[in-house]
């Protein structure tokens, strides 16, 4: 974003503070929904925590230190609102992590708002194989198509560790593809 | 990298999203955060308001209840000693009026409230009385 700083002092400006609250949303409402939907994976959920998000983004901006980019900063909030919805999610239903993603893996195929591609549902699927961080990283980097620099600043992790992530998953998820 | 699909097309998230929704998130979103913004404002007065309403109605119910119940009490009674310090001050009124008043009940109580003994009451006949025989009965 270019001139980040000007921008920022609009957000908690008063005055110009509902005009770059739009500009906000006009931007990252799409990039941010999608990057939200890949982690909880139905509309509805994707919905919720993409308004808590935004909400969240509002409410704090004006303690935005600026030690990081605005972008990463909306997107460790979205990252973290989706994350923070699972576990709850789970909780409620009394069931384990791992056992919800298995139902709302299993609740795509008659889903509404699922395309329904076998090669689509089969990826979705050996996605679930993976631990939490490298699904995450494999989602960015495969369906979102970051930067590994951005994701860096978003997961709070080294480029090359990242790298080194995605690659271990992309190994696990080719071999599940070939045997299932 | 696409290390699978042999075609090395890119597979897609096979996710849809409702006609319009993004249309209808952008004014749904804005019209939560602009009401989060103004009540701010309102609030404070309105809290103002309620608290100096309280207040009054306080006051008013404090000040309003002892007028009440003192209209409603009887004047309490006079202290007899009050009274008889108001009839010895006044000029126009004798002993004489006074004693007219009293009833053959007031000097029966007079008679078992009054602790004399005979001596006492010769003592005070002779010292007061010169003709002391001019009030005796026969």
């Amino acid at each position: 974003m270019q001139d980040e700083k000007a921008f920022l002092l609009e957000l908690i400006n008063p005055k110009t503070q509902n005009n770059a609250f739009k500009t906000l949303v006009q931007l990252y409402q799409k990039p941010l929904y999608f990057h939200i939907r890949n982690i909880v994976l139905n509309h509805d959920d994707a919905d919720d925590v993409l308004q808590n998000t935004f909400i969240k983004v509002f409410s704090n901006v004006k303690n935005f230190k600026g030690d990081s980019k605005l972008y990463s900063w909306i997107y460790r909030i979205a990252t973290n609102e989706s994350l923070t919805f699972l576990q709850q999610k789970a909780k409620k239903s009394g069931i384990s992590n791992e056992e919800l993603q298995g139902k709302l893996i299993n609740n795509l195929e008659s889903d509404v708002y699922f395309e329904g591609s076998e090669i689509e549902l089969k990826l979705q699927k050996a996605i679930t194989i993976l631990p939490e961080k490298q699904q995450l990283v494999f989602k960015m980097k495969y369906y979102e198509e970051m930067k590994y620099e951005e994701m860096s600043e978003i997961l709070d992790t080294s480029v090359g560790a990242l790298k080194a992530s995605y690659h271990i998953a992309s190994k696990k998820i080719e071999e599940y593809l070939k045997s299932n | 990298m696409k290390d699978f699909n042999l075609n090395n097309e890119k597979i897609n998230t096979g996710f849809k999203v409702p006609e319009g929704y993004f249309e209808q998130f952008e004014s749904k979103i804005l019209n939560q955060l602009v009401v989060e913004n103004e009540p701010k404002v309102i609030s404070l007065w309105q809290r103002k308001r309620v608290w100096m309403t309280s207040i009054a109605a306080v006051l008013l119910v404090s000040i309003a209840l002892p007028v009440y119940f003192s209209m409603n009490t009887t004047i309490s009674k006079v202290e007899d000693e009050t009274i008889e310090t108001y009839l010895a001050m006044q000029p126009s009124i004798t002993n004489y009026e006074i004693a007219a008043q009293l009833t053959n009940e007031d000097f029966a109580s007079l008679e078992e409230n009054l602790a004399l003994n005979d001596d006492a009451v010769t003592l005070y006949l002779e010292e007061n009385y010169q003709n002391v025989d001019l009030y005796l009965n026969e």
